[in-house]
């Protein structure tokens, strides 16, 4: 069953002299529980493509569908709501609110989204990613690895359709990037989800069941 | 140039064309902080001089803890100027100084030593103070001629404004060394072997904060982005609190008082005249009205020649006799020579009931007849028909029979300390009721039935000033009987009102009577020298009251100063915050808070913020209030005044402006 559809979006930037086409009709499809990585070189235009796909961009041209909604017919504040109910983001950078506590940033969206928390769900995400001592903890006291683990738990916890992940293992050391993803490919099969993740690192990348390499702003065949 | 020096000046360049709207945050604050401390500086110092030279033009010197304050009185200006502006400063480099200490570290990192990142904050102070110290002076300098401006022609308070350079060279050393020590705090406080350690938040954790586990609610993420800057909120709340505090005093000062509603009370007409020690409410001990009685040159024939005006319309006097207690009978006792109050069941009612003597000084003792002291006064129709009746009705006829008498209500004086729970008890008479008079050392008596009962006016009474008011039971005459029992009455006052449309020929010419007048008084007599008293003199005079004046300077103070400091370092602060948490706010937005959510966080977060606000707002006024009001007692005028209250509608107001202000700052700036 496809969960994503991509079909031939553009992506441009300024405009005259100094346009620059980031993306250049692009088109693929992804399937349910599915784990895709899409690599490339550096401004090959990975980041713009999946800014698009988690729909905090507009293509100029081209249309995206997600969970067969199509991003580009619905509103801003729509968009947003649809994005927490079905799409996951794990950013390189963590990115975790530093007012609140580990446990408050797993359930974050689920609080945003008004729903009732599923406390033995949330154990669950908890104990898979080893973050049951941390619970209290605020972001600032945990490692890298730790805050890119509460990451990937808030990715997961509202059960999204699909999660898009930019380079989450870019910050982290061998040891801690070998455990990410096999977190990461755990929590998918364990939630049956599917996941397309950004990265340039090549080993990072075989563990995907699918490579989609970009560059320069089109799909490598 | 060297190399390092070009990729300082390169980063420098940089870092202004990326933080544009961070240092225009920071101009705007170094400009309104220098305003804020000029401002304070210059007008306590002009204050402080203008009292110095009120002393010197009346020939007085200051003295004691006077003298103290008033020499005092610049250095704590320019303290207090240092210490707020110093608040100011670091309470907005401290917003953004995580930030900047994580930047400065990355460099440290990549190999700058910490003298060239030293270097590099140093460049980035020269560029921004001396441009924003010069606007700040001259905002500040601006802002107090328009205070002078202000006080002089609206209020009518004369303030010279004292421009001495050393305060001016003193604000600007401060200005000077808060802002570059506070840039150089974040590279200061690096540790350049263990850089790393830097970047490590020092933050301490609460146990509320892990345990927690609602944060992600918008009422709890907006308390917990309160509490993430708990000691500005507080600052910035206190600041503003006092502003709100300074204007609820004013609103009391400028509304409830009124130099209008003053006048009014004062005078019943157009032009009073006096003696100078009438209207000053001097006290004359029985001694001194012997060998000075002040009244004695005031004679009727300048009453009649106002009369003779061709602006007269109408007018009257009040008479009063000074002999009391100057007789003595063959024990020494004292005798009430003039008119005494004789005991009856209206004055057993209250020494029976009242053990404790509420009005000692009227009832204090009984001459050798057993009699009362009282205060009767003569007056002529004009005043007596503009007494202000409480029960009964002023019938001018019935008066000129001789049998009635006009009793004035004890419970209007409110001038006791200390006044009984059922103060309407207090009034001794009622219409009706019988007086007995004693005349002529109790030579002979006379009944007078009470006619009516009236209210204390100012305007009739032995002193014009408030500050001294006659304490006896008082009763009014017609002017004729009167002066048939009290031989040696005196005119204390004359009032008058003029043909309307007149009202100004009328009195330059009472004055130029009154001058010709005062060429042949008796020199040696204390303020015997006749002059008026009219509505605008005694308007003008009210904000001349020394306990207003202190209400008014510290109102405008609380105001302006903290209004500024809370104000716009809350404004600063809340622009700085949107900047420095944008990239929090998109991740938010990325995880999926919409921006209804986003708005009904920035309503919640200042939600919290008022109601911190409101509760140090009437606690403050609380607090001003019960300082201020038993201080009335020392004023004269504000004796007449229920007192400093919570102006709570203007507040309530005032604090939905705030909020509403805030949540659009907010969200514009979002």
């Amino acid at each position: 069953m496809c969960i994503l559809k991509v079909d031939n979006i553009e992506k441009t930037y300024g405009d005259g002299y100094n346009e620059v086409k980031a993306l250049k009709g692009l088109s693929f499809v992804v399937e349910k529980g599915e784990f895709v990585a899409i690599s490339g070189s550096s401004g090959s235009g990975k980041s713009t493509l999946l800014n698009i796909l988690g729909g905090l961009d507009n293509p100029s041209k081209g249309k995206v569908w997600i969970a067969g909604k199509n991003l580009e017919r619905i509103y801003r504040e729509e968009k947003t709501i649809f994005r927490r109910k079905n799409i996951g983001f794990i950013f390189q950078q963590f990115n975790l609110i530093h007012i609140l506590n580990v446990y408050e940033n797993i359930v974050l969206p689920l609080q945003l989204d008004g729903q009732k928390i599923d406390h033995k769900y949330v154990k669950n995400i908890i104990e898979v990613l080893g973050l049951q001592d941390k619970t209290e903890s605020m972001p600032y006291e945990l490692s890298g690895g730790q805050q890119q683990r509460v990451a990937i738990a808030r990715a997961i916890v509202n059960k999204p359709a699909i999660i898009l992940a930019d380079e989450p293992t870019g910050n982290l050391d061998s040891e801690n990037t070998k455990n990410v993803l096999e977190l990461l490919k755990f929590t998918m099969r364990e939630f049956k989800q599917t996941m397309i993740m950004i990265t340039h690192n090549e080993e990072v990348a075989k563990t995907a069941d699918r490579i989609l390499r970009i560059e320069d702003g089109m799909i490598l065949k | 140039m060297n190399k390092h020096k070009e990729i300082i000046q390169y980063l420098n360049k940089r870092i202004a064309i990326n933080e544009r709207s961070k240092n225009r945050m920071a101009s705007v604050l170094i400009i309104s902080t220098v305003t804020v401390m000029i401002m304070l500086t210059i007008m306590i110092t002009s204050i402080a001089t203008n009292i110095k030279a009120s002393y010197a033009a009346e020939g007085k010197e200051l003295v004691g803890v006077e003298y103290q304050l008033v020499g005092l009185a610049p250095w704590v200006a320019v303290s207090i100027s240092g210490v707020l502006g110093f608040l100011m400063i670091y309470s907005y480099f401290s917003l953004s100084r995580e930030k900047d200490t994580r930047f400065y570290t990355k460099l440290l990192m990549v190999g700058a030593t910490k003298k060239q990142l030293v270097h590099m904050v140093i460049r980035q102070f020269f560029k921004k103070i001396f441009l924003n110290l010069f606007l700040g002076v001259v905002a500040g300098t601006t802002l107090c001629l328009g205070l002078r401006f202000f006080m002089k022609n609206l209020l009518r308070m004369h303030l010279e404004i004292s421009w001495d350079v050393k305060y001016y060279l003193i604000i600007i050393g401060f200005a000077f060394a808060f802002v570059f020590f506070n840039m150089m705090l974040s590279v200061l406080t690096l540790d350049e072997t263990t850089p790393k350690a830097t970047i490590g938040s020092t933050e301490s954790t609460k146990w509320y904060q892990r345990k927690s586990k609602s944060g992600g609610k918008i009422p709890v993420m907006a308390l917990k982005q309160l509490f993430s800057r708990l000691p500005q909120t507080i600052f910035y709340a206190v600041c503003i609190a006092c502003c709100f505090v300074g204007i609820n005093l004013l609103i009391n000062i400028f509304i409830e008082i009124s130099p209008e509603k003053w006048a009014e009370l004062y005078m019943k007409s157009d032009v009073m005249i006096g003696t100078e020690g009438y209207f000053d409410g001097i006290v004359y001990a029985p001694s001194d009205m012997e060998k000075y009685n002040p009244y004695e040159n005031f004679d009727c024939s300048v009453i009649r020649k106002v009369k003779e005006s061709k602006y007269f319309q109408a007018g009257g006097a009040v008479y009063f006799n000074f002999d009391y207690n100057t007789v003595s009978d063959k024990d020494g006792k004292k005798v009430i020579s003039d008119a005494a109050l004789k005991e009856d069941k209206n004055t057993l009612r209250y020494t029976e009931k009242y053990e404790d003597n509420v009005f000692d000084f009227a009832f204090a003792e009984k001459d050798c007849n057993g009699n009362y002291q009282m205060a009767l006064y003569g007056a002529d129709d004009y005043i007596l028909s503009k007494l202000e009746v409480l029960e009964g009705e002023i019938d001018l006829d019935k008066l000129a029979t001789g049998k009635y008498i006009i009793y004035c209500a004890q419970s209007s004086w409110g001038l006791y300390d200390f006044v009984p729970e059922d103060a309407n008890t207090l009034d001794f008479y009622h219409v009706g009721d019988t007086v007995t008079v004693a005349y002529d050392n109790s030579a002979t008596e006379k009944e007078y039935t009470v006619l009516a009962v009236c209210k204390a006016n100012l305007n009739t009474e032995i002193r014009f000033s408030v500050k001294n008011m006659f304490r006896n039971v008082i009763f009014y005459l017609p002017a004729s009987e009167y002066g048939e029992h009290i031989i040696s009455k005196k005119c204390i006052n004359f009032s008058a009102d003029a043909v309307p449309g007149y009202g100004n020929r009328f009195l330059s010419e009472v004055k130029s009577i009154l001058k010709n007048y005062n060429a042949g008084i008796k020199k040696e007599i204390i303020k015997a020298e006749l002059t008026t008293e009219t509505k605008e003199s005694v308007k003008n005079k009210v904000y001349n009251d020394q306990t207003i004046q202190s209400v008014i300077f510290l109102g405008m103070f609380l105001l302006l100063v903290f209004g500024a400091l809370g104000i716009a370092g809350r404004v600063i602060a809340k622009v700085s915050d949107s900047l420095v948490n944008a990239q929090e706010y998109a991740v938010l937005e990325c995880i999926g808070m919409t921006r209804k959510q986003f708005y009904k966080r920035f309503l919640m977060e200042e939600l919290y913020f008022i109601l911190i606000l409101t509760v140090l707002t009437f606690g403050g006024i609380s607090v001003v209030n019960s300082i201020f009001n038993p201080l009335l007692e020392q004023s004269g005028m504000l004796k007449y005044w229920s007192g400093f209250k919570s102006e709570t509608v203007v507040l309530i107001v005032l604090l939905i402006v705030l909020f509403i202000s805030e949540v659009f700052i907010s969200i514009v700036f979002f």
